[in-house]
């Protein structure tokens, strides 16, 4: 592969007696989106905020496009972009003065590469106005401008969709995936929303408790047997511990539903009326609500029911008018891997 | 280089392009051009009219609220109940012939000496016949043991009572003269009338006798002087500052002579620090006695004590202001989140704490010579090129004259100095605590207190310990010349006796105090996760 662009070894940060950040080591490669998750408290944003030189390490090296951040400080953060949290800017000034006062501290005067991260993150129409009127949404947007005005070797962004809208997410994930897979920026990204890092990410990092737990391409992430591998290597009780932690900590997940139960499989029907369809199943004795393992989304179903009565649910379906847009048994998805990795930890 | 100064532009452009900046400014534009304007209506003691004439209604006005005031000393705080009755009774007898004379010749009225004799006779006519003034004597009291009451409680208030009716006649007769001079429109006649008057009022007793030793001397003077206007001398506060001018003199002549300082609260011994002080005080009030430079209640208005009111006012509204902008320059950032912008920046935190206080240094700077031209352009504007100030300093025992202008932007820099020295505490409560609520109070509340402090040093200057406290010391322009500082303590009663500790210390003070609060400021920002 490709050169690292940012190397941690040994990154040690304790808060008083907390250890919050233990010895991390960690590579982000050119041309790489490495996702960064963890649930809250693991550590995250206290790494990326002692990458771009926020916080102070206690122990370990950064290095930064070769150059170790704390000897070769301006040089390492030169060709670093990030976005911090929420990215906060002057709100007295308005989004292009933020923009053009953080690209003369990078020695970028040129009002063509303004323009155009502007057009890129597509705020020429707000670009103008203070900051204080942006919503968050507006904010992220102009944050990225900011953080790739000039052209960064290395962006990290903490949790970029914060605010966004689905369409903004969407630009998101275009725009990363161009600037690493085209101009070869290595991009390290931490977010919450989980079912984004799988469409954005090539790697991810997966942190708890200040450790690095494992390092994996997406793909591997999703097949059973990579999760079986991960589940040896965090013990032998990990699995038994995901299903308590798991009812108890969807709420952080909240833009993806809970985990059903793992003894029947769960179908994704995909409707246009969801709702009624569900009735009609009901009244056709094929679910029971009581049941709890019902999930209704906008636009389909996800149900638990035994495979041997599927035939069944098409033609009940098609003979009260639903058309069946999708069936598919639903994915074990990186949901669940990822509680099952981090089950065991707690939120400090 | 460049990195630095993107990030001092940013920051003066936080520091101006806002609502508060622009408050300020109007504040500093507004108040001073009000109160100048209203000084020169006449305002403050409203002794004058408009084109510098006297308001003998004022006057009047003023005289009469001075002796009810006596008169409710006299009634409230004399605990003899005897010394109550006949002060009380001297008192209303003043104010009812006074009155009477101010009804007849406002114009005698008005002026100083005429009250003087007023209440002189009216104090002989009491004393002389205490139940025919309307005294409420006990009735057992004869007369002369009334007299014998009254040296024991005044001693030595009249050496031989035979001679009571011939100083009563003898004041009456003055009262004559008096009005005859007037008539003549000359001084001259008047002062060595009041010479002569006053050569015997420290009969009145020791309580008096400063007072109008003072006085004595003081017309002393003004009797040999030719160039002395009629104005002044019938000026109130002419008058006053002649005579603490001839004291101070004396003061200082007698300290060099006994090698005991007096010139301060409590004397002490003179060192030769000091004494070379006192060299260059005595050649500064010889100027000012040599070359009339008393202030005057026409100055009052017009002169020094209406650019130093307005100086006093500026230098609040930019102490506040400025302690506020220093206290929220790191904390406002952090608590807000946008110094984010600056540490994701390849720039080392040291620069972002240097353009923060270079631009700190360039608003007080900009402020401090925006008022001081400010305050020229009123004096010339408002008062005219005549009103304009002066001050004369000294150096090794010999005066000379400070132009105005100079002068003004001498004090404008010592005052630049307090700011920063301000400016350096606020912004280092600001980096140590990163709340801007509670440093902004600390900062405001230092500034008021050093405020007080500054009284206070002046006065008990001779304790040493004091002097090594926080800004005490910044009047640096005091080894050199009366500063701003300096000049308002002494309008305010309060006779300056700073200058004492040697310039090399107070340099010294002054650089390390700021070197700390630099030094802590910028540990806070750059040593500390944020």
């Amino acid at each position: 592969m490709m050169e690292n662009r940012l190397e941690l070894r040994g990154l040690t940060k304790r808060f008083g007696k907390r250890i919050v950040v233990d010895e991390l080591d960690l590579d982000v490669r050119a041309g790489e989106i490495l996702g960064f998750l963890g649930p809250n408290g693991a550590g995250k944003t206290t790494t990326i905020k002692m990458i771009l030189g926020f916080l102070f390490e206690d122990a370990g090296t950064i290095t930064i496009d070769g150059h170790d951040l704390r000897r070769d400080y301006e040089r390492a953060l030169s060709s670093v972009g990030g976005i911090v949290e929420n990215p906060e800017m002057y709100v007295q000034l308005t989004g292009r003065q933020n923009l053009e006062l953080y690209a003369r501290l990078h020695g970028v005067r040129d009002r063509a590469r303004i323009d155009e991260v502007i057009r890129l993150v597509g705020m020429e129409q707000r670009i103008n106005e203070k900051v204080r009127k942006y919503s968050l949404g507006m904010k992220q947007r102009t944050g990225l401008a900011l953080a790739i005005v000039h052209r960064p070797r290395l962006l990290i962004l903490d949790e970029p969709t914060n605010g966004l809208d689905p369409a903004g997410i969407r630009h998101l994930r275009d725009i990363l995936k161009r600037l690493a897979h085209e101009e070869g920026v290595a991009i390290l990204v931490s977010s919450h929303l989980l079912s984004e890092m799988q469409l954005m990410c090539d790697r991810v990092a997966i942190i708890d408790q200040g450790r690095l737990i494992a390092v994996r391409m997406v793909h591997e992430l999703e097949t059973a047997q990579d999760l079986d591998m991960l589940g040896a290597v965090l013990g032998a009780d990990a699995a038994a511990a995901a299903t308590d932690a798991a009812g108890g900590r969807v709420d952080d997940y909240d833009r993806t539903p809970p985990p059903p139960a793992p003894q029947v499989p769960v179908w994704r029907i995909d409707v246009a009326q969801p709702g009624q369809a569900a009735a009609a199943l009901e009244a056709a004795g094929l679910f029971r609500p009581a049941a709890g393992d019902r999930v209704e989304l906008p636009r389909s179903l996800h149900l638990a029911i035994e495979p041997q009565a599927m035939l069944q649910v098409q033609q009940t379906l098609l003979a009260n008018g639903h058309v069946l847009l999708q069936l598919r048994r639903d994915q074990e998805s990186l949901e669940e891997a990822f509680l099952k990795l981090t089950a065991n930890s707690r939120i400090e | 280089m460049h990195k630095l100064r993107t990030l001092y532009r940013n920051e003066l452009y936080k520091i101006f392009r806002t609502r508060l900046m622009l408050i300020v400014v109007a504040a500093l534009l507004i108040f001073p051009l009000l109160q100048q304007l209203g000084r020169r209506q006449g305002g403050g003691d409203d002794l004058h009219h408009a084109d510098g004439s006297w308001n003998h209604e004022a006057l009047i006005a003023m005289y009469d609220e001075r002796i009810s005031e006596t008169l409710n000393f006299a009634r409230s705080d004399v605990e003899d109940p005897l010394y109550q009755a006949l002060e009380v009774a001297v008192y209303e007898n003043t104010l009812a012939s006074y009155r009477e004379l101010a009804g007849r010749r406002p114009e005698i009225a008005a002026r100083n000496f005429a009250l003087d004799l007023v209440e002189r006779i009216s104090r002989l006519t009491v004393w002389l016949d205490p139940e025919a003034a309307g005294v409420d004597l006990p009735a057992h009291l004869p007369a002369t043991e009334l007299i014998a009451r009254q040296q024991e409680i005044i001693p030595g208030i009249y050496e031989d009572p035979t001679r009571l009716p011939s100083e009563r006649e003898a004041a009456e007769q003055q009262l004559a003269q008096v009005e005859a001079a007037l008539a003549d429109g000359s001084h001259l006649p008047y002062a060595e009338l009041m010479l002569s008057i006053l050569g015997e009022a420290s009969a009145f007793g020791p309580e008096s006798a400063g007072f109008y030793a003072g006085r004595r001397a003081c017309y002393a003077h003004l009797a040999k002087r030719a160039d002395v206007s009629v104005d002044a001398l019938y000026d109130p506060y002419y008058i006053d500052n002649t005579a603490s001018l001839l004291q101070d003199i004396s003061d200082c002549e007698r300290s060099l002579a006994d090698g005991i300082d007096y010139t301060r609260r409590l004397p002490r011994a003179l060192s030769p620090q000091r004494e070379s002080d006192i060299k260059d005080q005595l050649a500064i009030h010889r100027y000012n006695l040599d070359h009339d430079l008393i202030s005057s209640s026409y100055d009052q208005n017009h002169g020094e004590s209406a650019y130093l009111s307005s100086w006093m006012l500026v230098l609040f509204i930019l102490a506040v202001y400025i302690s506020i902008v220093a206290a929220s320059l790191i904390s406002s950032e952090i608590e807000s989140g946008s110094i984010k912008l600056l540490i994701i920046a390849p720039v080392k935190r040291w620069r972002i704490y240097a353009a923060k206080y270079l631009a700190l240094i360039t608003t007080i700077v900009t402020l401090s010579l925006f008022s001081w031209a400010w305050l020229q352009l009123l004096q010339l504007v408002i008062h005219g090129t005549q009103n304009m100030p002066v001050t004369v300093a000294a150096r090794n025992g010999s005066a000379y004259l400070l132009p105005f202008v100079l002068r003004n932007l001498l004090d404008t820099a010592c005052f630049a100095l307090k700011l920063l020295f301000y400016g350096s505490f606020a912004m280092m409560m600001s980096g140590l605590l990163r709340r801007t609520a509670v440093s902004v109070g600390i900062a405001v509340g230092v500034a008021f207190l050093d405020f007080i402090a500054t009284f206070v040093s002046y006065n008990i200057g001779w304790q040493y310990w004091f002097q090594v406290m926080p800004f005490i010391n910044l009047d640096l322009g005091n080894h050199f010349y009366p500063t701003l500082l300096y000049r308002s303590m002494s309008f305010l009663g309060m006779p300056p006796n700073a200058a004492y500790i040697p310039l090399w210390f107070a340099v010294l003070y002054i650089v390390g105090f700021l070197a700390i609060f630099i030094a802590t400021g910028l540990q806070a920002l750059t040593k500390r996760d944020i």
